[in-house]
């Protein structure tokens, strides 16, 4: 049979297995749903925040009273975050009680933030505050020691704090949640081994019938396993590009215009994915479903540290065990992604991609060494 | 006749475990060659030693006079394999699957088609192209599994039990389509369970056991190397097995045993073995009913030589 006929054959079974389907296509897209419904839900309330209201009882004793109310006049103005009420104390306390303002700012000889809840306005308010009796301390302890460096330090404090985010270069988003969607990408393309494994399964003489079939026929074995291989690697790519899709278009999720370099990030780890599943396939001798449980369980985990459950994994990891996540596949593939899209950092995302032609190389390497002493 | 498969002084083992000792074996072209034997004699490693899909410890496999290995193409060109499993892709409609198989031989596609074609015709699933595996009836996906194996049309074929879980109808139509594919040119090598299968189509026999050949021949030759005549089964419903000792006394008895209220005699050679015996019941005014006598079968050959039932190796 000519090549082009073994990879049409190979590539129509594949598209067919509808296990297969789901899990590198479907089970993705209902979870990037989830995620969807979950987070667009979470962002719109922090969208909605709006003027914090808050409640301020000054009693007239601060000693740097001129710059606290600078501050406070910049802070509650017509830009600012916070929506100031200057009230006696007892109005403050009732004004907390029945929740119109979040918080109350005692000044007296000492500024102090008094809540009634927890929740994000009364972390901003406190965020801010904090800050501000943090500069103060810095400069009066500069005007104190180092009166000349004062117009330096202003100017680095006055920087510092814009309580604005800069958005990176790349036209991506820097939504806190797109990791998650990443990680999901990560987890689509590694379930693509369930390809790899298929296809292990039907080359290796002892597992299956057709395998058998195939190898007493005089096509050379090196051959199929070419045509199912790129077939698999067509097939993962195809799937990604379709989740890709989804998120992008229909779920709205911002992940950049680079699709040259989004599709080829896609198409290494499609060939990350399969290759693994080779290696799975032949190097692990039992039952097929098995060896599934094994796959499936080792890449949820490689997906779980890529902070596909937990958002702050990856950057645990990071910090304590940094080699895991130079090797694990769903981290890697993870952060081509994340350096693409949200980075812009092209050096990051060489990186990502020679080091998942290496994890391919290596998969693919096991696998024709596994193949070629499958003969008993 | 040519030789189309010698196998000599195969030697396979499992580890500890002999599957294959010195063992022989030379099929002509032409045959329908029956390999039998109970489960774990032998059967399908021999088959997969030949074929290139085992390596084996010692011996010599040549096939169409070369020596056979898994690179030896143009040998594998000219074979086909029918497998004891049904090896289909479940994806794959009966048309594509047998296209696929067919392919992996056939470069040439109009070629191709035309032998698809021929195939399905030759094993009746005209109705049934479009048709995934999963729709099909067992007699149906065995019919499937022949087809897959022999639409390149080989020179020899291989056929390891083909017909296990088969009904009886569909069971007839292959073993009938064998012997076409036989008349047609193909050398048949053909590994069953079922004894009367292979008695019917089988030109040569050869009795497998432990890894060993323990007997070769056509059947005639095999019913005479083992010392047994006829079996006389006579029904009696009432029967003294006092007489059984003085049956056991007649000429060219073997053996002779009362079960179910049926009588079994076995004899060695000799004539008239019948009419001595049926004289012997009515001197003795034993009423009997039906009377039935038939040669020896291969189940009877195969008992004297590996002195089991062949089932209950299964």
């Amino acid at each position: 049979m000519v090549f082009i006929d073994l990879y049409r054959f190979r590539l129509k079974i594949l598209l067919k297995d509808k296990a297969l389907f789901f899990w590198t296509l479907i089970f993705p897209i209902m979870l990037g749903t989830f995620f969807w419904l979950a987070f667009s839900n979470i962002t719109e309330k922090a969208e909605h925040i709006g003027k914090i209201d808050a409640a301020l009882v000054d009693s007239g004793e601060y000693a740097n009273k001129e710059q606290l109310d600078t501050f406070l006049q910049s802070v509650s103005g017509k830009d600012g975050n916070i929506k100031l009420r200057e009230v006696s104390e007892d109005e403050a306390e009732s004004m907390l009680e029945a929740g119109d303002v979040c918080g109350i700012i005692n000044v007296s000889d000492k500024i102090s933030l008094e809540f009634k809840d927890n929740g994000m306005q009364q972390t901003i308010l406190k965020t801010m505050m904090d800050s501000y009796i943090q500069n103060e301390k810095l400069i009066m302890n500069i005007i104190k020691n180092n009166p000349e460096k004062l117009d330096a330090v202003i100017k680095s404090v006055s920087e510092e704090h814009t309580y604005n985010v800069e958005k990176s270069a790349a036209s991506g988003d820097m939504d806190v949640y797109i990791q998650y969607y990443f990680a999901l990408i990560a987890m689509s393309c590694l379930f693509g081994s369930s390809y790899g494994m298929k296809n292990a399964k039907d080359i290796q003489i002892m597992q299956s019938d057709v395998a058998k079939r195939r190898n007493v026929a005089p096509t050379g074995r090196m051959v199929n396993v070419l045509a199912d291989f790129l077939s698999a690697v067509t097939v993962q790519t195809i799937l990604f590009a379709l989740l890709f899709i989804y998120l992008d278009i229909f779920l709205g999720i911002n992940m950049g215009n680079r699709y040259g370099y989004i599709l080829l990030a896609g198409f290494l780890a499609g060939v990350t994915g399969v290759g693994y599943g080779y290696v799975i396939g032949l190097l692990i001798k039992c039952s097929e479903n098995f060896k599934e449980g094994i796959m499936r369980a080792s890449t949820l985990l490689m997906c779980f540290l890529a902070g596909l459950m937990v958002g702050n994994m990856k950057y645990f990891i990071e910090t304590n065990a940094p080699v895991i996540n130079k090797i694990n596949p769903a981290a890697v593939i993870s952060d081509s992604f994340y350096s693409l899209c949200v980075f812009g950092d092209v050096k990051m995302y060489a990186r990502c991609i020679l080091t998942l032609v290496v994890m391919s190389v290596v998969f693919f390497g096991i696998s024709v060494v596994c193949i070629r002493r499958d003969r008993a | 006749m040519e030789t189309v498969i010698k196998v000599e002084n195969l030697l396979k083992r499992y580890n500890e475990l002999i599957a294959l000792d010195n063992f022989n074996l030379e099929v002509k072209e032409g045959e329908i060659f029956g390999l039998l034997g109970p489960n774990g004699s032998g059967k399908s490693t021999t088959i997969s030693c030949i074929l290139g899909l085992l390596k084996y410890d010692k011996g010599n496999i040549e096939v169409f006079g070369k020596k056979m290995s898994p690179y030896e193409y143009d040998i594998k060109r000219q074979i086909g394999v029918v497998m004891q499993n049904v090896a289909v892709f479940d994806e794959l409609t009966v048309y594509e699957n047998i296209d696929y198989f067919c392919g992996l031989y056939i470069k040439d596609r109009s070629l191709r088609k035309q032998y698809v074609k021929e195939a399905i015709d030759f094993v009746n699933l005209g109705d049934f192209e479009k048709f995934v595996p999963q729709k099909l009836s067992g007699g149906l996906l065995r019919r499937l599994n022949i087809a897959c194996g022999i639409a390149h049309k080989p020179k020899l074929i291989f056929m390891d039990e083909p017909t296990v879980a088969v009904d009886p109808q569909s069971r007839n139509n292959i073993l009938e389509g064998i012997k076409k594919l036989n008349s047609d040119g193909a050398t048949i090598v053909y590994t069953s369970h079922y004894m009367e299968e292979v008695e019917k189509i089988c030109t040569r026999i050869a009795i497998m056991d432990k890894g060993k050949n323990l007997a070769i021949g056509t059947k005639e030759e095999l019913k005479n190397m083992i010392n047994l005549g006829e079996n006389v089964s006579i029904e009696i419903l009432d029967f003294d097995e006092k007489y059984i000792q003085d049956i056991k006394k007649l000429p060219n008895v073997y053996s002779v045993e009362y079960v179910n209220k049926n009588l079994h005699v076995k004899y060695t050679k000799g004539q008239r073995n019948l009419i001595e015996l049926l004289d012997f019941l009515r001197e003795r005014n034993v009423e009997f009913g039906h009377v039935y006598s038939e040669l020896p079968t291969l189940d009877d050959v195969f008992l004297e030589i590996t002195g089991k039932e062949l089932r209950d190796g299964e």
